[in-house]
């Protein structure tokens, strides 16, 4: 899976689980995800059952952290260094 | 963003720049550089962070210089953080200009010297240099570093942490005082804030990367230039703390941490008005208004804690922490679980870290909504136990109560619940800058008025002394107040507080693009106004209201009903004293646990079962409040005297409480001794041959004990003159003592405690927080009938009476009611106001947790009560000396 299909992947989870309603060009890779409210703990947790059955990834819980998970961009980058881990 | 960074200019210039040049265009490219160095940096620019400006300089300079004479001004938090600022400032004109590398080890270099320069300068007097305080700071310095070298000594994480629980161990023994320490007990609470809970995060990193921090970094975050003056500090994430670090432009992180700072003391001033003026005790609740005020007010003192933790945060910006929100407008939750977000974010981001994900990962094999529920759950235990811990380090005690237990459990279980609706129906989520329509925004401010309520209803539970008190004042749910104002006005009041903030937030709107100048221009402004109505010359001209106003904001002390507590020694069965009050936490915090126990608890006492409910011990001696206390065979702190008064003689007897009685002042330095030598000074011109002051004073005696002893005791020994001597705030002792009287049956010696039992059908069997309040509302009945008494049994023997008000050093309020009554019984009322004008109150205390009057206070007392007296010979006819006018002495 690539950076571009994560990204995308994300993205759309994102926008159906927890900002139903908002358009799509509104969340863009860069808009901070945790420091704007958005992943909280329960969305965070969510997301992270989510990456580990679509990617194929295990994540643990100190990686839960915003240098991870703040931005869809940084999803991806963090998606695929799990991903070129194992 | 980025528009204008043209004006952002790099200060140092490079040399050979200077030397390729001719004069004329040297002084062109200069005077184009400095003009450019002299603007205004026109935005924030993540790019630039190396941008200088003078006017950006002078512009923050200004902006601290004039929080810092507000900080003094209004005496908004300890003298240590007038101190702190002031090295903050002239730390942070130095910090501006270094290049980027050395500003992390300056702000280590100006941490430890904050430290120092607090310790080396503890108490109220800026002069009284301590130099063995430095010993202090260096202890602090070298413990932390062993602490900080356990983490990475190089063994096994395993081994790290059961050696640094050993290293806990050690200190907690020490803290408990089971082993003496070369150091004092002001180390502790520094010592405390910086490491038990930094060294748990900073273990948790180092568990997953040794290498990845500087020295400087490490050393950074546990000795953060603020920590010195807050020991109740939030808990920093040392991954935030490093990834924060000069993460945007400068000017803008130094700018928030000013907003930031102003933000903080705009909290800590409501914070001090609500404290001094609408928080009430459980005993003065008697009716709907004031019911709702005992739930309301309780919550909002909570703008202690984020006041400060703004100004913590705001002063580590201005060294280029752009650290997030320590909290985020959390009196507009619009759900627990929002709340639990928005309150102290550092302490939900440090358990949701340390306990919940790391529970959640171990028990979601279970399923989800049982992982969620458990890992909740135990969050909220972990916080609970936590908060304990933290309060064993501050303090040295425990606070194990059910009230705050049953708080956490009971917020554990509002959270969980809403979590998991939340995980199964989800929660609306909002883009910065998304509004919700009209119907969704009302839904949420409605939902923010219900959950402000239940939340004030938990805090007023979690502040009550105990359960069946809190549950005692929901009996005046039907009790309308005397006033125009009714409980529908309240609560509409409320909602509106309330709700229209939260409409107006659920709305949303534009984000505002962020302005340096206009932020400046707005705190700079705000800033101005503020310092200059602190100043008594200018805020004293603005009306009394505004005056009163300024009195609560600038005064930095107990409110008269912790005073009142204080001082009869009620905290000191609490086992949670303090805890959840911040005031309280400052004059518990300073004391020492052992050697400053009540008169009470003392071997001078002996309790009679009756009343009065004490005797001083005859011919006994003890130590009490660092000083050696002789009680003579009569059981009175004083000289010995014979029986009856020999013939020439004048006596007077004195009664009152701890202040009389001289708590903390050596025997002959008390006001009454020191009176009785003035008196007989003159004795050779007054016609008498000799004054006798006799002092009856017992620490802890209510009105009611001093009628009894003046009927048992104080005739017996023919005085001529009673002097009744008493401060604001002893009301709720007599109510306090009532209570007890009534329970053991000794009240009953008088008919009138009978009559009121009688007439109120109160249970005495009650709980006595509920039976204190029951008689509370005969407060003032009890009062001018015990009054009453002592005035007619004084004259039935003969005996001339006063009651003279005696203010404590740190007073702000004087006792109208009792002044009244007294007047109304036929005292001859005098008044001791203004005896310790000229004088900072703080250094008239016996110690900074303790405000009695010290050897000081006593001499300024005895001066002005003879001074009262020259003045009133009218009514008390002493044949003193008339005194020369004031300006010739």
């Amino acid at each position: 899976m690539n950076a571009i299909q994560i990204r995308t992947m994300a993205r759309d989870f994102i926008l159906n689980e927890f900002l139903p309603g908002e358009r799509p060009e509104n969340l863009t890779d860069s808009t901070e995800l945790i420091t704007d409210g958005i992943l909280d703990s329960l969305a965070t947790l969510k997301l992270v059952a989510y990456l580990e059955k679509s990617c194929g990834i295990e994540i643990a819980p100190d990686e839960l952290v915003p240098e991870n998970l703040n931005s869809i961009a940084q999803i991806a980058n963090f998606v695929q260094s799990k991903q070129a881990s194992t | 963003m980025g528009g204008g960074t043209s004006s952002l200019r790099i200060f140092r210039v490079p040399q050979s720049y200077f030397l390729s040049m001719s004069a004329g265009s040297w002084l062109r490219r200069a005077s184009v550089h400095w003009a450019k160095t002299l603007s205004l940096p026109w935005s924030a620019d993540p790019t630039e962070t190396e941008s200088r400006s003078i006017l950006a300089w002078f512009a923050i300079a200004g902006q601290l210089a004039l929080f810092i004479a507000l900080v003094y001004l209004l005496r908004l938090e300890t003298n240590a953080l007038v101190r702190v600022l002031l090295v903050a400032l002239a730390g942070w004109c130095v910090h501006y200009f270094l290049p980027q590398r050395y500003r992390l080890p300056f702000f280590v270099l100006l941490s430890f010297a904050a430290i120092a320069a607090v310790f080396a300068n503890l108490g109220p007097n800026w002069h009284h240099w301590r130099f063995e305080g430095l010993i202090d700071a260096a202890w602090i310095a070298a413990i932390g570093l062993v602490l900080i070298g356990i983490v990475h000594l190089p063994i096994a994480f395993g081994w790290r942490v059961l050696a640094l629980v050993g290293a806990g161990c050690g200190l907690a023994a020490a803290r408990m005082d089971w082993i003496a320490t070369p150091w004092t007990r002001a180390v502790w609470p520094v010592l405390a804030s910086m490491f038990m809970f930094r060294l748990i995060v900073y273990a948790y990193e180092m568990r997953r990367d040794q290498r990845m921090a500087t020295v400087s970094e490490r050393l950074a975050y546990f000795f953060m230039l603020p920590n010195v003056c807050f020991p109740l500090f939030p808990v920093v994430d040392f991954r935030t703390f490093r990834s924060s670090y000069y993460n945007a432009d400068r000017h803008y992180i130094y700018q928030t941490g000013i907003q930031w700072m102003f933000r903080g003391a705009v909290h800590l001033i409501c914070y001090r008005i609500v404290y001094q003026r609408f928080v009430i005790d459980a005993a003065d609740v008697h009716n709907q208004i004031e019911l709702l005020q005992f739930i309301i007010w309780p919550f909002l003192l909570y703008l202690k804690v984020s006041g400060t933790f703004h100004i913590i945060t705001g002063i580590l910006h201005l060294f280029g922490f752009n650290l997030p929100e320590t909290h985020n407008l959390y009196f507009l939750s619009s759900s627990f679980t929002d709340f639990w977000r928005r309150i102290n974010i550092y302490w939900k981001d440090f358990i949701m870290k340390i306990v919940y994900y790391p529970l959640y990962f171990r028990f979601r094999r279970w399923g989800e909504s049982v992982a969620l529920v458990s890992a909740t759950l135990l969050a909220f235990v972990a916080t609970w136990l936590l908060h304990n811990y933290q309060w064993f380090w501050l303090r040295g005690t425990w606070v194990f109560t059910w009230n705050d237990f049953l708080f956490w459990m009971i917020l554990a279980v509002l959270v969980t619940i809403n979590a998991l609706y939340e995980m199964r129906h989800g929660r609306t989520r909002r883009l910065r800058g998304g509004a919700l329509s009209w119907n969704g925004a009302l839904q949420t401010a409605g939902r923010t008025i219900g959950v402000f309520v239940v939340i004030c209803l938990l805090w007023s539970f979690w502040s009550a002394s105990s359960v069946p008190q809190w549950f005692s004042v929901f009996d005046t749910v039907g009790v309308k107040g005397p006033g125009k104002t009714t409980p529908a006005l309240v609560l509409v009041a409320v909602a509106a507080i309330i709700g229209i903030p939260a409409l107006a937030l659920a709305r949303g709107g534009a984000d505002r693009q962020y302005s340096f100048q206009r932020s400046v221009a707005s705190v700079a402004v705000c800033g101005l106004i503020a310092v200059c109505i602190s100043l008594p010359v200018v805020h004293d001209r603005l009306g009394e209201t505004v005056s009163t106003a300024m009195a609560d904001i600038r005064t930095p002390n107990l409110n008269s009903r912790d005073n009142a507590n204080l001082e009869r020694g009620y905290y000191e069965n609490l086992v949670n004293v303090g805890a959840f009050n911040p005031e309280l936490w400052i004059v518990y915090g300073q004391r020492p646990p052992d050697g400053w126990e009540g008169l009470n608890e003392s071997p001078l006492i002996e309790f009679t079962g009756a009343l009065p409910t004490t005797y001083l011990r005859p011919i006994s001696q003890a130590d009490f409040k660092g000083t050696r206390v002789h009680i003579n065979r009569w059981g009175m702190r004083d000289k010995d005297y014979e029986k009856l008064p020999s013939p020439g003689t004048l006596r007077i007897a004195i009664v009152g409480s701890s202040h009389v009685f001289g708590a903390g002042v050596a025997d002959e330095e008390t006001f009454e001794g020191l009176l009785e030598q003035r008196l007989n000074e003159q004795a050779a011109d007054s016609g008498y041959r000799h004054y006798d002051v006799l002092n009856f004073a017992i620490g802890d005696y209510s009105s009611l004990d001093i009628l009894a002893i003046i009927e048992d005791r104080v005739l017996s020994f023919k005085p001529n003159y009673i002097f009744y001597f008493e401060h604001s705030g002893l009301v709720p002792r007599m109510i306090e003592k009532v209570v007890k009287a009534i329970q053991n049956g000794s009240a009953y010696r008088y008919d009138f405690v009978r009559d009121i039992v009688r007439e109120s059908g109160i249970d005495t069997s009650t709980d006595p927080d509920v039976l204190t309040r029951e008689l509370k509302r005969y407060e003032e009945r009890l009062l001018r009938v015990i009054y009453s008494r002592i005035v007619e049994t004084a004259k039935r023997e003969g005996v001339g009476v006063s009651w003279i008000y005696l203010p404590r050093p740190d007073e702000g309020t004087s006792p109208e009611l009792e002044r009244r009554l007294a007047a109304e019984a036929g005292f001859n009322v005098l008044d001791l106001s203004g005896v310790y004008d000229g004088y900072d109150w703080r250094t008239l205390l016996v110690a900074p947790w303790d405000k009695h009057p010290n050897a000081t206070g006593h001499r300024l007392i005895a001066e002005k009560l003879y001074e009262v007296l020259q003045q009133h010979q009218d009514l008390i006819p002493l044949n003193l000396a008339v005194a020369p006018p004031k300006e010739d002495r």
